[in-house]
């Protein structure tokens, strides 16, 4: 169902790269660049190195992407390699699918992850299948970039984290990073693996600065994170709720005296449940958390998993915090409600401690 | 469709069996009369026969299970039949003192199943009011996180006296290691053996007092678990019962004689040397029943309200086997003959010791004789059966100086005492009552004419 | 295009890596018990050698210098045997024989090893193993002129041509240590550490051992024991530190008076050169010359080549890869057992953690290994020690007391005429109970056991003392000594009475 093989040497006539433009530049500040500037970077340094690479999507060349993340790449690289879509994104995902099945490495982006839905029977049908029911003839390396909108106040279409409903389907990777460094390194990594990775990011931490080394680096897919160290709770956790969890693990230290470990999975597919059940296994209690809606939530899968696996190392039952069963709203306040919030967490953790 | 096979109904007051042992595997065939399985009832094991020949299908209850009597406990019918759903049998009620009420919920089982048509049989009324329920206590609902529990599972300790500080008092890791240090675990010092004893015997290290220089040894750890409470069998819980019942409702007093016992014994080993063989039991026996004619009350029962008359005689004579005591029924001793008295004796007696007796030899006595006389002992009051007003402590005869015509002479002496319910019986006939079996035991001439 | 030809595209081989739920990386007394263990447990493991299979101890530790230490020991009685009515004129040592004999032996047990690992059902590759990520290993084939048999692995098996990629879902690393040589001694063959040592066809006319450690002496009493002249010259302020004053003294007493061996110790050896005609060095203002240089100053970790970054780990400061005590790393599929975490490096603890942690990896009930580990020296006289010492005692701030016995005072050490030495007890002063043993003398590496189990079981001097023993044996000296403990010692004279 999945290969093992990443892209490591570019064949030859892929190899040289022709740049029409000189690269855009992206400044540090104190060694830090933002989240979307870090997945720029990431995506410029793979183009470069490989010619099979392209990249595109609904306003991505000349615009520069709704949010601004890709300006500059269609002037450097032309529009052989980087070019806008119809408002289409079963084209879009179809055709990155056939590219990818010919021998080409394509990055797709999806403007809001809502539309992923729209593309639903070529992500799930086609691009997670064709390698297994090809007998591995084939593979399908492609990059699907998804944008989640939580938070931003863009209503019900807009405002999805579906990450849930496709790690659901096999064949298909599914990474979610939270901070400039692992969004850069997982891109990278997930542009060399020939599986098909669907690249989730968050709009609300598009400006999030972060330490981005300069030179050149990747993030396994697969592995996750250990945030911070601590030995009375678990908090696991995806994108932006990571930050939430170390907000949480503040305030529960600074008031109770509690350390609590907070695990960045990163990665959903490929999981990484070892460092998981590791942790709870010193803790004993774990709150599982993420901004996807808590019914139907990988949230579930993972705390199914964690009481299974190590039961008899819980002092208390494995909570979950997701965003409330609704659909989102447009106003503001509403919406934060809607959404876990910092102390949704803290609530969480006192319920088990 | 199978025949369902039933859990009989010993006794008219027994509610719920349990099965001791299954003697047919499923599959085996069974003939008519084959004994199926074995059952405790409140008073001993019985062998329960097949009515009907075929297979055994089915064993729907397996041995140990308290069920109710008449529910179904197999299937018997032709290899391949279709067997029917049984639903599990409930849980064993908490049992009621063996009273005059009958359970109005006993299941009564669809098909027709043959059992011994239930006998008449006119039992006292002296139950009381209270029910007295069973020893065991419910366990109380107790909460604990696996982690804790595997932590006392390591520790070999019993975590189920520790309050929790968790939600709805659940007892989490915490709560453990304060226990723990609390009780100073750190400082037991435990063998290997010993610990690995405790843990599979599930005995609470923290329990066990140290023994072998300050260190818990398989020696402590076996002692910690013969010290354990064990579960009474179901016949010694329902003496103990009815015993327990029979001081609380009936207020006992005591009246003890001498009896010259020399000439009787005399007379009975001629008896013997002649071929009549009696024992002393029998002559007692055969006085007591004399005396009742004479004492209608002492052969009443009494709630305390009112009283009720037996016109037979049906003579208890208490026998203690290894399983508890029983109180085999000489039915209508009033009218047998002192030979007749004699067989009858003897043969519940051996069936008492084989576990022979039926349900209804086992019950039904108005008056009973409680005889230590072999057992070597100066005298003893004893308890009165429940439903009786009287019961006769018979003790060891002994030579021992006596005073006859002023002279100290050796005589034959046995003491007798009579333990009585003052409800019914006062003090001035309890001492005529017993007086009376003391002249009818020294009057050898009596015996004579009766054993003639 | 990505679809080749009809036969390129149904070669699955090439694309399926093989994978097993536990790689072992590195045969020795670490990996191999590790592999088999988790092999018992049910999973399918793999385990990576890229020399020998058996380590360090089965090749050019534990087992060789046991074989050789076997003759040296044997001869040394026959020399001495006119007591017991035995006289050999003329008893001469083949060394080649020895080595012939040790070889033997080595290749008997590594055969052993080999055919355990293959009746659990264990892969063996040879190879040098490197993480290519922490899932991902990648096996490297091994040089091919460092193979005895060009084209066939150091183990006889056909080894890897190309590079092998295999997949694990949990890597138990043991790859053990090696002799730490000091960068400033030149290279030479004069100069050795211990398996170079072990590599020769012939004993030296006379030997300097660098370090007085326990691999220096043990390697210099069989030195002596076989006729040559040895010179140990130790940095530190005395032989053989981790052992109690007393136990010292009794060891080095006998190796300077009874074999002869020079020991100089507080004192660096410096300006070391080799050529041709010996080695020499310059302990303080005495020029000190022999025909070889034994280098024994320790033993570092071995992690070259295993490309640990690649799996998310780091190596402490002095380079070994650190475990807890259920053995596993900071990543948390990856475990780490033996000489390279940098715990006591004795061959049994390493056995002792791998075990626990194949058991761990396999997800059974985390288990902690235990950590009291006899340590046995095989000079003459053998030294045994286990638990605490008199010196770490004093360290920690507990009251203790001791018990001592000496040999001497035993029948049966007498009947042998081996009398050298004495056991010692050490016990919690207030409970009674057995912290730490030391044996020097006959049989001390066999007689530390019974300190081992009834120290682990704790037990009390009071109770070890009540315990018989049979007589007339060896082991009646902890009995003995275990009474001296409580001043009652039934084969000792009393001590004044104040």
């Amino acid at each position: 169902m999945y290969t093992d093989t990443k892209s490591e040497t570019v064949p030859a006539e892929y190899a040289k790269v022709e740049i029409l433009q000189p690269l855009p530049e992206i400044k540090r500040v104190n060694g830090e660049i933002t989240y979307k500037d870090a997945l720029k970077e990431a995506l410029i340094e793979e183009m470069k190195r490989d010619g099979r690479v392209l990249f595109y999507g609904e306003d991505v060349a000349d615009y520069g992407g709704a949010f601004k993340v890709t300006k500059g790449l269609l002037e450097s690289f032309g529009r052989d390699r980087v070019f806008n879509t119809p408002i289409s994104e079963a084209c879009i995902c179809g055709t990155g699918i056939g590219l990818a099945m010919i021998g080409l490495r394509p990055v797709m982006e999806l403007m809001y992850f809502d539309f992923a839905l729209m593309s639903s029977d070529q992500i799930s049908n086609q691009g997670a299948k064709w390698h297994y029911m090809s007998g591995a003839q084939t593979e399908v390396p492609f990059v699907l970039r998804v944008s989640a909108g939580a938070g931003k106040g863009y209503g019900g279409q807009h405002s999805q984290t579906l990450e849930s409903m496709f790690c659901h389907i096999p064949g298909l990777y599914v990474v979610y990073p939270s901070n400039p460094y692992d969004a850069k390194g997982m891109l990278k990594s997930a542009i060399r693996d020939n599986n098909p990775v669907m690249f989730v990011e968050s709009q609300g931490l598009y400006g999030m600065k972060g330490p981005v080394p300069e030179g050149e680096y990747l993030v396994p897919l697969g592995v996750a994170d250990v945030k911070r160290e601590g030995g009375d709770l678990t908090f696991v956790a995806w994108g932006p709720v990571v930050h939430d969890c170390l907000k949480a693990a503040d305030k529960l230290k600074a008031d109770k005296g509690v350390n609590c470990e907070v695990i960045d999975l990163r990665s959903l597919v490929p999981l990484d449940i070892d460092t998981v059940l590791r942790s709870v296994q010193k803790t004993g209690r774990c709150v599982v958390a993420s901004q996807a809606i808590h019914i139907g939530s990988y949230t579930g899968e993972i705390a199914s998993t964690i009481q299974d696996a190590v039961f008899d190392y819980l002092d208390a039952p494995v909570k979950r915090v997701g965003a409330k069963n609704g659909i989102a709203p447009q106003s503001h306040i509403l919406e934060a409600a809607f959404l876990p919030s910092v102390n949704d967490l803290i609530a969480a953790a006192n319920a088990i401690l | 469709m199978a025949t369902p096979i039933i859990m009989p109904k010993f006794g008219q007051m027994t509610e719920e069996s349990a099965i001791v042992e299954w003697r047919k595997k499923e599959g085996d065939k069974v003939a008519k009369g084959d004994i199926l399985f074995t059952v405790e009832t409140d008073k001993s094991v019985m062998e329960v026969e097949s009515f009907e020949e075929g297979t055994l299908l089915k064993i729907a209850v397996p041995p140990g299970v308290n069920v109710p009597v008449q529910s179904t406990v197999g299937f018997l019918g032709n290899p391949g039949e279709a067997i029917p759903q049984v639903t599990a049998p409930a849980a064993a009620a908490k049992s009621a003192v063996v009273g005059p009420l009958p359970s109005a919920g006993v299941p009564v089982p669809a098909a027709e199943a043959p059992s011994p048509a239930p006998r008449e049989v006119t039992r006292p009324t002296t139950a009381p009011a209270s029910v007295t329920s069973a020893a065991t206590s419910a366990p109380s609902v107790f909460r604990i996180s696996p982690r804790a529990r595997a932590l006392a599972k390591r520790m070999v300790i019993d975590p189920s006296s520790i309050k929790g500080s968790g939600p709805s008092g659940r007892i989490v890791e915490n709560d453990i290691v304060a226990h723990l240090k609390a009780r100073g675990y750190d400082k037991l010092r435990i063998t290997p053996a010993a610990k690995e004893l405790a843990a599979k015997q599930s005995i609470d290290l923290l329990g066990i007092t140290p023994s072998d220089g300050g260190r818990i040894a398989v020696a402590d750890v076996e002692r910690a678990i013969a010290e354990r409470p064990k579960t009474m069998s179901k016949m010694r819980q329902v003496i103990a019962q009815r015993l327990q019942q029979s001081v609380v409702t009936s207020p006992h007093f005591y009246v003890t004689v001498e009896v010259d016992m020399t000439d009787l014994v005399r007379f009975r080993s001629q008896l013997k040397e002649q071929g009549a063989p009696y024992t002393i039991t029998d002559f007692i026996a055969e006085a007591v029943v004399l005396a009742l004619k004479e004492f209608p009350d002492v052969n009443s029962t009494t709630d305390g309200r009112t009283v009720r008359w037996h016109s037979r005689v049906h003579l208890g004579l208490a026998v203690s086997l290894e399983q508890g005591l029983v109180v085999p029924a000489i039915r209508d001793a009033d009218q047998l003959s002192l030979a007749e008295l004699n067989q009858r004796a003897k043969e519940l007696a051996d069936k008492a010791r084989s576990g022979k007796l039926t349900p209804d030899e086992m019950t039904g006595s108005t008056f009973t004789i409680s005889n230590m006389g072999m057992l070597d002992v100066e005298d003893f009051t004893a308890i009165i059966n429940p439903g009786e007003s009287a019961i006769l402590a018979v003790s060891s005869t002994r030579k021992k100086p006596v005073v006859r015509d002023d002279k100290v002479v050796v005589r034959q002496i046995m003491k007798i005492t009579l333990s009585s319910d003052h409800r019914i019986i006062d003090g001035a006939m309890a001492a005529r009552f017993v007086n009376a079996i003391r002249a009818k035991l020294e009057d050898v001439e009596l015996w004579k004419r009766l054993a003639g | 295009m990505r679809t080749g030809t009809q036969a390129e595209a149904c070669d699955y081989k090439g694309k399926i890596m093989e994978s097993f739920d536990i790689v072992v990386i590195g045969a020795g007394p670490g990996g191999y018990p590790a592999a088999i263990r988790a092999a018992q447990l049910g999973a399918s493991v793999a385990i990576v050698e890229r020399e020998q299979f058996g380590g360090t101890c089965l090749n050019w530790g534990c087992i060789p210098t046991k074989a050789l230490i076997a003759t040296a020991d044997l001869y040394q009685h026959i020399r001495h045997a006119e007591a017991l009515g035995i006289t050999v004129k003329g008893a001469s040592l083949d060394y080649a024989v020895m080595i012939g004999h040790k070889n033997q032996v080595v290749e008997k047990m590594r055969g052993g090893v080999k055919q355990l690992l293959t009746a659990n059902g264990v892969k063996q590759f040879v190879g040098t193993a490197s993480f290519k990520d922490r899932n991902t290993i990648e096996i490297a084939p091994v040089a091919q002129a460092s193979l005895p048999v060009p084209g066939k692995s150091a183990t006889g098996t056909a080894a890897c041509a190309t590079n092998q990629q295999i997949g694990a879902k949990k890597v138990i690393v043991a790859t053990g240590s090696t002799s730490a040589v000091p960068g400033f001694l030149p290279k030479h063959p004069r100069i050795v550490e211990s398996r170079g040592f072990l590599d020769l066809d012939k004993l030296p006319e006379s030997l300097l051992v660098l370090g007085g450690g326990y691999i220096g002496c043990e390697l210099a009493c069989m030195a002596a024991q076989c006729g040559v002249k040895v010179t140990i010259v130790e940095l530190l302020e005395d032989i053989l530190l981790l052992l109690d004053p007393d136990v010292r003294r009794e060891v080095r007493g006998h190796m300077e008076q009874q074999l002869g061996i020079r020991v100089l110790t507080g004192k660096a050896l410096e300006k070391i050169a080799a050529d041709d005609k010996g080695v020499r060095g310059q302990c303080g203002d005495e020029t000190l010359k022999a025909q070889l240089l034994l280098v024994s100053v320790g033993r570092k970790p071995v992690t070259d080549g295993l490309k640990l970054e690649n799996a998310g780990l780091k190596t402490s400061e002095r380079g070994f890869i650190e475990a807890d005590e259920y053995g596993r790393t900071k990543v948390a599929t990856i475990y780490a057992i033996g000489d390279v975490t940098g715990k006591t490096q004795l061959a049994h603890y390493a056995t002792a953690q791998a075990i626990v942690a194949a058991s761990n990896a396999c997800g059974r009930e985390l288990q902690k290994h235990d950590t009291l580990v006899p340590g046995v020296i095989f000079t003459s006289p053998e030294v045994a020690l286990v638990g605490i010492t008199e010196q770490d005692a004093k360290k920690q701030g507990r009251t203790i007391k001791t018990g001592k016995f000496r040999f001497g005072g035993l029948g049966r050490a007498m009947a042998v005429n081996e009398t050298v030495g004495f056991v010692k007890w050490i016990a919690d002063e207030a409970t009674d109970q057995l912290l730490g043993a030391a044996a020097v003398g006959p049989h001390a590496t066999e007689l530390i056991a019974e300190a081992t189990a009834a120290i682990r079981s704790e037990s009390t001097a009071a109770e070890l003392g009540n315990t018989i023993h049979a007589h007339p044996t060896f082991s009646e000296v902890w009995m003995e000594a275990a009474h001296a403990l409580h001043g009652d010692a039934i084969h000792a004279p009393p001590k004044k009475r104040k």
